[in-house]
This record gives C-alpha cells, structure tokens and sequence, in this order.
C-alpha cells in the first residue's frame, strides 16, 4: 500500500471538508435569531443576559471572523456545550457511538451477505425466474420506507409473536450476550434491508459484466466447477466496483440510522439526534452532522484504499 | 460440459430481459391508479378530513361499513385522512423532484458542457452536499425555519438535486464530444442554445431517470420528516404524520399503522417502476 495514495487522498478530502464546514456554518446561522435563538423564549434568561452572552461567544464579530473562530475550535475538538445537559457535545456524541456501530455493523454484515448471494445468484441466472423474483424483491427493498417497515415488524414480531424485544438495547438486570442479540436483531433487519436491496444490484450488474470476460470461458473450459468460477473468478473481480458504493452508504448507515434508532430506542446516535431535535439542542445536532459528514469523507477513501488492495492496477493511481 | 455452452452465449448482454409487460406501462398505471384514488376520493367521501364524529371519540374503532379503515382516537374517518393526506404527499413529493430534477439538470448540463474550472466548482460543491447526510440536515433546517410546505419543496429539492446534477453531467460530457455539436459550434450557434437545443434534448433519457429517482426520495424524504413531526403539521394529514399518529396506538389499534405506509411503499415501488423500466427501454444507462 503505497503512502503516497493514501495522502493524495486525504489532501483531497481538505478542500470537501471545508465545503462541509462553511455549509453546516450557514445551517447554524439560519435562526431567525442567531444561534442564541433558543434562549429567547426562556424568561430566566434576560435581555442583559443575552447580551452578555453574544459578547461572550463572539456573536458581535463580522461572520467571516465569526467562522473561523468557529472552525478553529471545531477541529481543535471544542464541540461547544449541550443546552439540554450542559455535557460537552464530543463527549455526549461519542459515549452513543458505540451502540449506533455495533448497530450500523451488524445491519451492514447482514446487508453485504444477502447482497452478495442475492446478487451472484441473481447474475448466474440472469433473465431466469429466479433474477426476476430476486428483481422483485430489490425493488420492494429500495421503495420500502424504513419506518413503517419498523412498525410493521415491531407489531409482527413483538407485539403478536412475542419473540423478541420491541425497544431497547438490552433488558435491565437480565443483560447477556444473548439478550443484547435479541434487542438487536429487529432495529438491525430494518437497517439492512434497504442497503441489500441497493447493493444486490451493484453485485448483480458487476457480475453480469464480469461473466461475460474471456477468462471465466477459460475458467469453465478448464472443467472447473460453476461454484468455483463464480466465487473465485466472478465475485472477487465483480465486488470492485460496489465497494465504493457500499462505502458509502455504511457511512449513511450511522447517520440513516436516526428513524430506525428512534422507533426502537436504540440508545445510539440516531436517537440523541431526535432527543436534541425535540429540545432544540443545536450544538448537539451540529455535532452530529458534523460527525456524520466526516464518517462520508472518510469512508470515501477508506473505499479507494480497499479497492486498491483488492485490484492491484488502482494501486498506482 | 453443458455449462460451457451456455457461457458461449453470454444471455444476459445479448438478450436484454422481456417483460411481458414494460415497467414505465405498469409503473405509470399504478401511479395513475394512486392519483385518481387520491384526488377523487376526498371528494367522494361523505367525511372532512378533520370532520369529527363525536360519538367516536376517545380512541380508534375498527374498521366498520361507514367508516372502511376505521376512525382515529378523535373520531375522524381514517380512510378520508389517507386519501387526503396522500394528495398531500404526492405534490409534495412530485415538487419537490421537479425542482430537484430542473436544478440538477441545469448544473449537470452547465458542468458537463463547459468543464474546466466551470465544472471543477460545480462538481465539488455537488460532493459537498452529498457528504453531509441528507435527513439529519433536513431535520435541524426544518427544526430551525418551521417551513410552510412550499418551502418545505425547496427544501427537498435542496437535497435531491446533486444525485441529478452527477447522472445529467455524465451524459452531457459525451454526448458533446459527438459530431453535431461540433457542427452547431461551426455554424456559429452559441453556448445556451446548443445546451438548449442539441444537448439536453439527446439526455432526456437521463434526465428521466433521474426524475424517477428524485421522485422517489422527495416522497421519502417528505413522510420521514413528517413521521418524525418536522414536515407538514397537523390537523393536515400527510402519510407521514398519518404514521406518526398512529404508532403511539401500534398494539391497541395496528389497522391504523398500514395503510400510510402501504401507499408510501406502492406509490414509490410504481416511481421505481417506471425509472427501471425507463433504464431497460435506453439501455445505455
């Protein structure tokens, strides 16, 4: 792995970054009243106070000023101060990152394996009855919208069945490891779903392409057997290409986890987003976007370098 | 070796797959259906959609033969509110892809036509607005602003365009390498009308399909804002809000929480019908 790839890369990602700042900058500003706003309507808060507040946070400078205070602090890792808890957001963001990873993980390892046999055998069978059913289902997949997918299977599988949990990440008292998969199985089938949908058709369109390459005739020619030609020949060159859109969006897993977190309380981020909503905790939700904005950039070039390892002709570019 | 013999003849490139009936077709009568459904039924129905029958009230009744899909906890016919509400839905959703769809289509068209600094300006800003997560930015704007539904549009589309803008970029760049544009460009035509007249005529196509796409996730986007109780507010019923009022009622009352939702998932399966169907007819996308 070349380190040379890996810091072009990161030098590209400054300018995004920037962008992303300067963006999520004009967002903070957008209050009718600035971002002391939310201390408006607060009757302890007077006047005076306001006042001394905005000298305080530098809301007397030009904007541009203002900015670049804002962005030296930002990267310094002074996310500012929750209004709901007055905790530093850094700290209230990164105690929820964990559940929303073992979430956004276990949704994406469920997402990739039924993609990856989906789409392979989607692929293998192309224009059989098969693709079309499997064509069917994608397309329900990508049209499903993921909330009411949740209350659908919380009613199913909760509510009437009674097998398992419908919110929460673990039983208090009675945490095991079993107790915590059963909490998780649910909020996890609604995150993968959508993905799988997408990323089957990645796989299927990659394979398709690859087995019509010179090379699987030869593989097949070479009397190897189908399953052999399609995992080893197939699957490692068609997985290429999907890569980066699977990247992609497990960067969106943490963030598109708000509505599947929320239904299922799930103690992640997603939940902390909706929480901060309801309470108008802006600097949280600053935090958080600004969190899930840099988890894309770097989820952009952690999908080159794999690529790279993958397809040794990208490694030098 | 039979296996060698199907693989001489690689189907899935030569033979591209037949329906017997095209998406687009289905698609679009689907969604004809769906329209029809909703424009006509609010009107056919003998309830408002905040008409509340006092007898009702208290909590959700089941489905009955006055009332098809059950009363609310307020005593308001459910199946009035769902008709209603998805014409609310709809528009909203149709507006906001069609900004979304004009907006990308101009960038794509100006970055792909020009490039150069023109199209490296264009193009970053699209990353930027595709790396910041759609629906939480979506959500702090909405929390901030409370938008009325026209601007709740703009601010749907604010987040749809640069999908757009990237597929419309992409065909513009090649198709202005082809031989009439460089034959406009001799006849002395100008930039906006080679644009206008040569180039975005030829990504129609493209531009289809990236309408179908922007449809689909302005529809999305609207009902999760308003599930979560940041889009349209009530009494006005959109299949968002619908949800979002009938989930605290999921165990007593779960008729309620699959009508919204099956339309959300019907109206956008037709949208994907027709976008897929729209990629099989041009094939080259």
């Amino acid at each position: 792995m070349s380190a040379r790839l890996l810091l072009g890369r990161l030098a590209a990602a400054v300018p995004l970054l920037l962008g992303i700042s300067l963006i999520l900058f004009a967002v903070v500003h957008l209050a009718p009243g600035g971002p002391l706003d939310v201390y408006a309507d607060n009757p302890s808060v007077t006047p005076a106070a306001l006042e001394r507040l905005a000298e305080a946070y530098g809301l007397k400078e030009p904007l541009p000023v203002q900015y670049a205070m804002w962005l030296k602090a930002t990267v310094a890792g002074d996310w500012g101060y929750s209004i709901r808890t007055g905790r530093p957001v850094l700290t209230e963001v990164a105690e929820r990152l964990g559940p929303t990873l073992m979430l956004a993980g276990a949704a994406a390892a469920l997402a990739f394996v039924l993609a990856v046999a989906l789409g392979t055998l989607a692929a293998a069978r192309a224009g059989r009855w098969v693709d079309r059913v499997i064509d069917a289902l994608t397309l329900g997949g990508l049209s499903l919208p993921s909330f009411w997918l949740a209350l659908v299977l919380q009613y199913a599988f909760a509510v009437r069945l009674g097998w398992l949990p419908s919110a929460g990440m673990e039983t208090i008292g009675a945490s095991s490891f079993g107790d915590r998969l059963a909490h998780l199985a649910l909020p996890a089938t609604v995150l993968a779903i959508v993905n799988a949908a997408s990323w089957t058709r990645y796989i299927r369109a990659g394979m398709i392409d690859v087995l019509s390459r010179d090379y699987i005739r030869t593989a097949y020619a070479k009397g190897m057997s189908e399953r052999t030609v399609l995992l080893r020949h197939g699957l490692r060159n068609a997985i290429v290409p999907a890569i980066s859109v699977i990247a992609l969006d497990l960067a969106g897993l943490v963030s598109g986890a708000v509505i599947t977190e929320a239904v299922f309380a799930w103690p992640g981020i997603g939940s902390l987003f909706v929480q901060s909503m309801d309470g108008r905790d802006y600097p949280v939700l600053m935090g958080v976007l600004l969190m899930g904005s840099a988890a894309v950039v770097l989820a952009n070039i952690m999908a080159d370098l794999v690529q790279a390892v993958l397809d040794p002709r990208l490694r030098d570019g | 070796m039979t296996r060698g013999c199907v693989m001489a003849e690689p189907r899935a490139s030569l033979h591209p797959r037949r329906r017997r009936i095209d998406g687009v077709t289905a698609g679009l009568t689907l969604l004809a259906i769906i329209a029809f459904a909703v424009v006509a039924g609010p009107w056919l129905s003998p309830y408002g959609y905040d008409e509340q029958a006092l007898a009702l009230l208290g909590q959700p009744r089941p489905p009955s033969l006055s009332h098809w899909l059950g009363t609310d906890e307020l005593g308001r016919d459910v199946l009035t509110r769902l008709l209603y509400g998805g014409r609310i839905s709809l528009a909203v959703g149709l507006a906001g892809a069609a900004v979304a769809t004009g907006a990308g289509t101009l960038i794509g068209a100006l970055a792909g036509y020009f490039g150069g600094w023109i199209d490296q300006l264009l193009m970053r800003f699209t990353d930027v607005m595709l790396s910041i997560p759609a629906l939480p930015l979506v959500l702090v704007i909405a929390g901030l602003i409370r938008p009325a539904p026209t601007l709740l549009v703009l601010l749907i589309a604010t987040l749809i365009w640069p999908g757009a803008a990237r597929l419309v970029r992409s065909h513009v760049r090649s198709i202005r390498k082809l031989d009439y544009v460089a034959a406009a460009q001799t006849l002395g035509a100008g930039s906006a009308r080679i644009i206008a007249r040569h180039v975005l005529p030829n990504a129609v196509p493209a531009i289809a399909v990236s309408a179908t796409i922007a449809v689909g996730g302005a529809i999305m986007l609207e009902s999760a804002l308003s599930f979560l109780g940041f889009g349209i507010q009530p009494p006005v019923p959109t299949w968002g809000n619908l949800l979002n009022e009938a989930a605290p009622w999921l165990v007593s009352a779960p008729w309620m929480s699959i009508p919204p939702g099956a339309l959300i998932l019907l109206s956008v399966v037709a949208v994907n019908l027709v976008g897929d169907g729209l990629r099989v007819r041009g094939s080259g996308l």
